[in-house]
């Protein structure tokens, strides 16, 4: 396999906070992505192979396809059977999991270094070799379905934000659970499940990041010898349905056996790759990120009517969302908390923020970047996620640049763009005795 | 902060080395995992320092774990320290509760303060720009507390609703009754945060009482981690030589064994999912079969390759997650299996994992399954101590627990050295399927012919209602 080699080194800004980040970028013929992150602080290595694949790629009807098709990967393939990949992971102290989102699915393992090439060969078996077996599924259909109602039906938290997500992604791929309907986990078939392995599951669509204790030439010839073996399957780029912005605000309120009311707000906003994501995730700072913010100041700390209270930018690849929640005291009038909230909107929405308010939501946000790059497992996702959603790991480091250059006009510009009345979902779960 | 002189410090002991932390040679590849050498100091006023220098990451961290929790309440005073950890993020002498939140988020230090059951830990982390401001704040809201009155009632009833709110969250349910039902009236059996009961007739009195009496610098010790210099590490010392030591006071009691309960049924309407446990009491932190019993629940319930999770979730789809841990206190601990199930599904859940248990109990593991549990242990011990944090909250937590560091400076070796046999006498030892308390929350109406089932089967359930 002839790999182009690519490195990169980046430092965050200011003398005292340089990060040393040097990985290698290579893309095999065969249309693998593979970045390397040497690493020998601990004789292991975080092992992470994530797939461009996830809940947007299905449709009504095989909703939660790519989560199924996350747990049958540990089902068994060609050489390696399902009761013999656990055993021989563990066999060789290998630790393993796996996770699906609405974007991608990544698989992802903390192994002594030296269980390198095993690994390699049991990834690159499912990778390629999966087998879907009809009574397997039958049972894991099952287990998926405990999950559906652990995570969602008997959790009401879980509902409010299946209501939430159902309206403000209304006729996007984005509106379904990652996990999907329970109607459609009792129906899948292994050949409706096959299918979407063949066209997602292959070299082409796939990111491989390790980070840890190898010698990347020794790791090079590796890879050339597992992954060498598998043919391309380029995935035909697709376009997704675009959100509708609602022409006027959405209101539902789900009553349940709950002892307190949550809020929610939601304004359609922007995708992680839209210029805009930066400063909205600062104003999810500002406005609710913290202790001092305006919102749990007012909330939480001088009304004392919630027990709790946020905001923040969630960004997809396709789309995005500003989201503010409150957990209403048990005793308190929600409809008290919502005005408050609106209160606090209205604020930011006329007099914007301070300069003090944004570098304190800077200098946050860099506290969080390098907490999050404290272990091997977290550098391979930081890489990972960068590489899925942008097609370039760097955009890690660059990142902190977009931030620091946001400006007090370009958060309450954004505020105005964003959080509009005629736009806004919101969502309250309310005990069965408050209307 | 003002700096000042190496000479002007009083210590009681020299700074002197003895185990370490967890890096290998920079730029050697090597399967061996070799732990490096840290220091340590004890001050004149009791309190233990361990000092972890790491340069990788530009941040800087305290922690501080103290010998008082929960286990220190008498009945009435449930709750109270748990009370008193979270007034540490209140105001201070200095200043408000307002004042520290924006002070500390504008320095983007982390600050947080959790009183648990057998002790209470107190961390802060900030980039290594703002490390002497991090200190200044840390020390202040540790020696300084005001316990003010507005900030008493206000966490008061956050605790309060926050307690409230568990009975919307069924797996906690679950796992708070059946500690209710195993330790019944010791501390273990409570809620570390107290209850509506006790809580509502606390005062900030009450906080300042107990915080003098066990928040003290010779029931501690600290660990200081990432980026810092020598001037630093005078620093700290000045600033904890101002804690001022008190006279200590009794040791908590052991739980005594409760009377044999029954199985316990608790019901809720409209569950869609029934939560089950399954527990027996088990060991203290320090038992010495504590490594054997890791090694011996990692094939029943430990991983994904365990009997529970293949016969259970694997061969019979009967639910998401199932696993079995040993939780051990400073004083006693549990043993439990904890799953959950569709409606229809709960007797054969409990039939088979008494069978599994039952079985495993009886003919013990493998070798198989024990060099398998072994690769695992051996395998991810370097995750643990990846980072110098965790590296610091294994050292606090084996202190606390007054267990010999050399639980992990001899993990690798101790843990090959067990045998087949040390293990599965420990299995007679300390699994009794005999006692097993099972803990069923569900909707009544909707397992009736479940219930019905279990107790042709031989099983007697006490319906119990959940309360706080």
């Amino acid at each position: 396999m002839q790999l182009i080699s690519q490195s990169v080194s980046s430092s965050a800004q200011g003398s005292e906070l340089k990060i040393d980040f040097e990985a290698q970028k290579y893309l095999a013929p065969n249309g693998l992505t593979i970045i390397l992150y040497e690493d020998h602080r601990i004789p292991m290595i975080s092992y992470h192979t994530w797939y461009r694949v996830g809940s947007r790629n299905e449709s009504p009807g095989v909703t939660g396809a790519a989560h199924m098709l996350e747990h049958m990967m540990f089902k068994g393939a060609k050489k390696y059977s399902g009761k013999d990949f656990d055993r021989i992971l563990h066999e060789n102290g290998i630790m393993n999991n796996a996770f699906t989102s609405w974007d991608y699915t990544g698989f992802y393992q903390n192994l002594p270094s030296s269980k390198l090439e095993l690994m390699m060969d049991m990834e690159v078996d499912r990778m390629r070799y999966l087998k879907i077996d009809p009574s397997d599924l039958k049972s894991e259909l099952q287990v998926v379905a405990e999950e559906r109602r652990w995570r969602t039906d008997n959790n009401p938290m879980g509902l409010l934000r299946e209501e939430l997500f159902k309206k403000v992604f209304n006729q996007t791929p984005y509106e379904w659970p990652v996990i999907g309907h329970m109607s459609d986990i009792q129906s899948y078939t292994s050949e409706k499940l096959k299918v979407f392995y063949d066209k997602y599951y292959n070299t082409s669509n796939a990111v491989l990041v390790l980070a840890g204790d190898f010698d990347p030439d020794q790791v090079k010839t590796l890879i050339e010898k597992h992954y060498g073996q598998l043919l391309p399957a380029p995935v035909e780029k697709q376009n997704f349905k675009a959100m509708v912005l609602p022409s006027k605000p959405q209101r539902s309120l789900i009553h349940k056996s709950v002892q307190n009311a949550t809020l929610m707000f939601a304004y359609p906003s922007v995708s992680a790759k839209h210029q805009d994501t930066y400063a909205l995730e600062i104003l999810g700072h500002i406005l609710g990120g913290g202790l001092s913010s305006p919102l749990v100041t007012e909330l939480v700390y001088t009304k004392q009517i919630a027990s709790s209270a946020g905001s923040f930018q969630l960004s997809n690849a396709d789309s995005g969302l500003f989201g503010i929640s409150v957990s209403v005291k048990p005793e308190s009038n929600w409809q008290v908390a919502e005005q408050l909230v609106r209160g606090q909107i209205k604020a930011v929405l006329e007099n914007g923020v301070s300069a003090k308010e944004l570098e304190k939501a800077k200098i946050n946000m860099m506290k969080e970047f390098v907490d999050d790059l404290q272990t091997l497992d977290g550098k391979a996702r930081a890489i990972a996620v960068n590489e899925i959603l942008f097609g370039d790991y760097k955009k890690l480091l660059t990142d902190l640049e977009k931030y620091q250059s946001v400006t007090v006009d370009d958060v309450k510009r954004v505020a105005n763009d964003y959080l509009k009345i005629s736009h806004e979902t919101f969502v309250a779960l309310l005990p069965e005795d408050k209307k | 902060m003002k700096r000042h002189k190496a000479n002007a410090i009083k210590i009681l002991a020299l700074t002197f080395i003895f185990l370490g932390c967890s890096t290998m040679n920079k730029n050697q590849t090597s399967s061996a995992f070799k732990i490096n050498k840290f220091e340590t100091q004890t001050l004149q006023n009791g309190l233990q320092i361990l000092w972890l220098p790491d340069t990788s990451l530009p941040r800087t961290s305290l922690q501080l774990i103290i010998k008082t929790g929960s286990v220190y309440e008498s009945a009435p005073e449930a709750g109270l320290n748990s009370l008193v950890a979270g007034m540490l993020s209140e105001s201070t002498k200095k200043r408000s509760a307002l004042e520290m939140a924006e002070q500390l988020e504008s320095n983007a230090i982390d600050f947080s303060s959790k009183g648990q059951a057998d002790f209470t830990f107190l961390s802060v982390s900030a980039l290594n720009i703002k490390k002497e401001q991090m200190l200044d704040f840390f020390t202040e809201s540790l020696f300084e507390p005001a316990f003010k009155e507005a900030d008493f009632k206000r966490r008061l009833s956050n605790t309060l609703a926050g307690i409230k709110k568990i009975a919307d969250q069924p797996a906690q349910v679950a796992d708070i009754m059946m500690l209710k039902n195993l330790y019944t009236n010791h501390a273990y059996g409570r809620l570390v945060s107290g209850s509506p009961d006790t809580l509502t007739k606390f005062e900030p009195s009450d906080c300042s009482r107990f915080y003098k009496s066990y928040y003290r610098p010779q029931r501690a010790m600290l660990a200081v981690t990432g980026h810092f210099d020598d001037d630093f590490k005078k620093q700290i010392i000045k600033s904890f030589l101002t804690w001022e030591k008190w006279e200590d006071l009794g040791q908590a009691l052991p739980p005594q064994m409760p009377p044999q309960m029954g199985h316990v049924f608790i019901n809720k309407k409209d569950l869609e999912q029934t939560e089950i446990r399954f527990a027996h009491l088990g060991i203290s932190r320090n038992n010495p079969d504590y490594l054997a019993l890791r090694l011996a629940n990692m094939p029943l319930g430990g991983s994904f390759a365990s009997r529970l999770n293949q016969k259970i979730r694997d061969d019979l789809g009967l639910t998401y997650n199932i696993n079995s841990s040993f939780d051990t206190q400073w004083l006693s601990g549990n043993f439990d299996i904890s799953t959950f199930t569709r409606h229809d599904k709960v007797s054969e859940m409990v039939v088979n994992v008494n069978q599994v248990f039952k079985e495993f109990a009886e003919k013990g593991i493998t070798g198989s399954e024990l060099s398998s549990a072994k690769a695992i242990l051996i395998g991810q011990f370097p995750m643990a101590l990846e980072t110098t944090d965790r590296m610091a909250f294994n050292a606090l937590s084996l202190w606390a627990y007054g267990v010999s560091f050399d639980y992990l400076t001899q993990f690798q070796e101790n843990v090959n050295a067990i045998t087949l046999e040390q293990v599965n006498q420990a299995i007679k030892k300390h699994f009794f399927p005999e006692s097993l308390k099972i803990t069923i929350y569900s909707d009544q109406s909707k397992i009736k012919s479940e219930m019905n089932e279990l107790k042709k089967q031989g099983y007697s359930f006490v319906t119990q209602e959940f309360k706080l």
